[in-house]
């Protein structure tokens, strides 16, 4: 096994025993031993968990997929037309460091609770992230590898798809890399508001309707595994789709 | 085949660099074009690879006037130009690619004459300065150019190499009759390659200044080649102090 994994794997024994330790120290209800919790997480993965689990899942992908599809062709483009630049450039410098969860009461005002309203939440932070690091990465773009891949005849479809796209990609991961756990903790808040599937509304319903509290933290280890394994995807497929990084 | 016509070029807000500047470039000729930083030099090879264009005058390729890069004319630069996510194969047959040509085995004929064909599948970072610019020549070469224009290509490379891919372009010049155009700021490669040297001093230019090197030898320690970069450095430097 790699030493990457060998200390990941510590990591998670280390947590589990320092939850264990404070469980047994405290004894109290709010705070289950370890096994109580993974035992009700495998009980309720295959049925009730695992629904709040994919409706969550699916939310963030399909949130990532349009962020993706939109930021990264936008700020290439932004990226490559100083004009263009120029004008976007102060609108961009004022709403990027504004915290996006700010805006989920705006969304659910606009956007009403459903679906939609939570899918664009967490769009809205993957973009900008997305956005701003495409757009440095092809403002950055060395001039001379431009002009040498248009003297090969280069149309405006290769350069994007031979130039600009690939050379942007690192940026697209690091971006996606960047914004998964903001994108989490605001799914989180966004799931709290009036919705039947998610893993928000299930840490929120058994944890402060229901008391089942080992329910609660197998979501909230549910949610560490959407987050984990959203990070772990995203460097699976750098790993693949950008070889050039890695040999 | 090449023809400057009366062309006056200058990047806005800047003075001209060119100013109804008019010169020939004949059909199989090397041309050193020699200079110090910021005289043109590079702007110069832009305008005859079509990359830029005159405010005045007009440029003409076999005849033809230049309104964009050529099919046949192939550009060198110094930082290579190769894409780091392509493998040096991948970038050898980028220009294929581009004009939808089958990936022919002209080049793996050019990947194993120019000796990187045991790199062919390792990404440029992985491989030394002379390989990449080996691989930036082979990616020219599979398009059957019959210009090519390097602007300072050999700068970043270390003596033995530079040297080496000095020899290997008067080689394909001589031995695929092509017409050379090297943009360099160094005097013994532009006495090594060229037949002719324009000399770029301070802008605008307005009258070539032509060095002929009839004697051109490959050797370097030739008495001829020794004595004219001596001759070319002592006389640039007069014209050069002649200017400031």
């Amino acid at each position: 096994m790699e030493s990457k994994s060998l200390n990941l794997l510590a990591a998670f024994f280390l947590i589990v025993l320092v939850w264990f330790l404070g469980s047994a120290l405290l004894q109290m209800d709010i705070l289950p031993p370890p096994h109580a919790v993974f035992k009700t997480f495998i009980v309720n993965f295959p049925s009730e968990l695992g629904k709040h689990f994919i409706a969550s899942l699916k939310r963030v992908v399909i949130s990532i997929f349009f962020a993706i599809g939109i930021a990264s062709p936008f700020g290439i483009l932004i990226g490559q037309l100083p004009t263009l630049n120029k004008v976007l450039s102060p609108f961009i410098y004022l709403i990027y460091p504004v915290p996006k969860v700010v805006f989920v009461p705006v969304i659910i005002l606009f956007f009403g609770i459903g679906d939609f309203a939570k899918i664009l939440m967490i769009f809205i932070i993957l973009f900008f992230q997305i956005l701003v690091l495409t757009r440095d990465n092809a403002t950055n773009l060395r001039p001379e590898v431009i002009l040498s891949v248009k003297s090969l005849g280069a149309r405006r479809r290769d350069l994007f798809f031979h130039v600009f796209l690939p050379a942007s990609l690192p940026a697209i991961f690091t971006g996606i890399r960047q914004s998964i756990g903001t994108a989490i903790a605001v799914l989180y808040v966004a799931e709290l508001f009036a919705t039947k599937y998610g893993l928000g509304y299930y840490i929120y319903l058994t944890g402060s309707t229901l008391f089942d509290y080992p329910s609660m933290y197998a979501g909230i280890f549910a949610m560490g595994i959407l987050g984990f394994g959203l990070y772990f995807i995203t460097d699976f497929l750098e790993r693949v789709i950008c070889p050039w990084k890695f040999s | 085949m090449i023809d400057l016509e009366h062309i006056t070029f200058f990047y806005e807000k800047k003075r001209p660099l060119f100013e109804r500047f008019s010169f020939s470039i004949t059909k199989g000729e090397s041309l050193a074009v020699l200079g110090p930083s910021g005289c043109g030099k590079t702007t110069f090879l832009y305008l005859i690879a079509g990359l830029l264009s005159p405010q005045e005058g007009k440029i003409k390729v076999e005849d033809q006037e230049l309104r964009g890069p050529r099919e046949k004319t192939a550009l060198i630069l110094q930082e290579y130009g190769l894409l780091p996510w392509k493998t040096i194969k991948e970038n050898v047959e980028l220009g294929l690619k581009f004009r939808r040509v089958s990936k022919d085995s002209l080049s793996d004929h050019w990947l194993k004459k120019l000796g990187i064909s045991d790199v062919k599948d390792k990404y440029p970072h992985q491989v030394s300065g002379g390989q990449k610019q080996r691989a930036a020549i082979a990616r020219s070469l599979v398009l059957k150019p019959d210009l090519i224009l390097m602007d300072e290509p050999f700068s970043s490379l270390d003596a033995p190499t530079r040297e080496n891919l000095q020899k290997l372009i008067v080689d394909l010049h001589k031995d695929e009759n092509l017409t050379i155009v090297l943009v360099t700021h160094t005097i013994e490669e532009a006495v090594y390659v060229g037949q002719r040297i324009l000399v770029l001093l301070d802008p605008p230019h307005v009258e070539p200044l032509v060095i002929e090197n009839e004697k051109k030898t490959i050797d370097r320690y030739d008495k001829n080649f020794i004595s004219l970069c001596s001759e070319l450095r002592s006389y640039i430097e007069k014209l050069w102090n002649r200017k400031v």
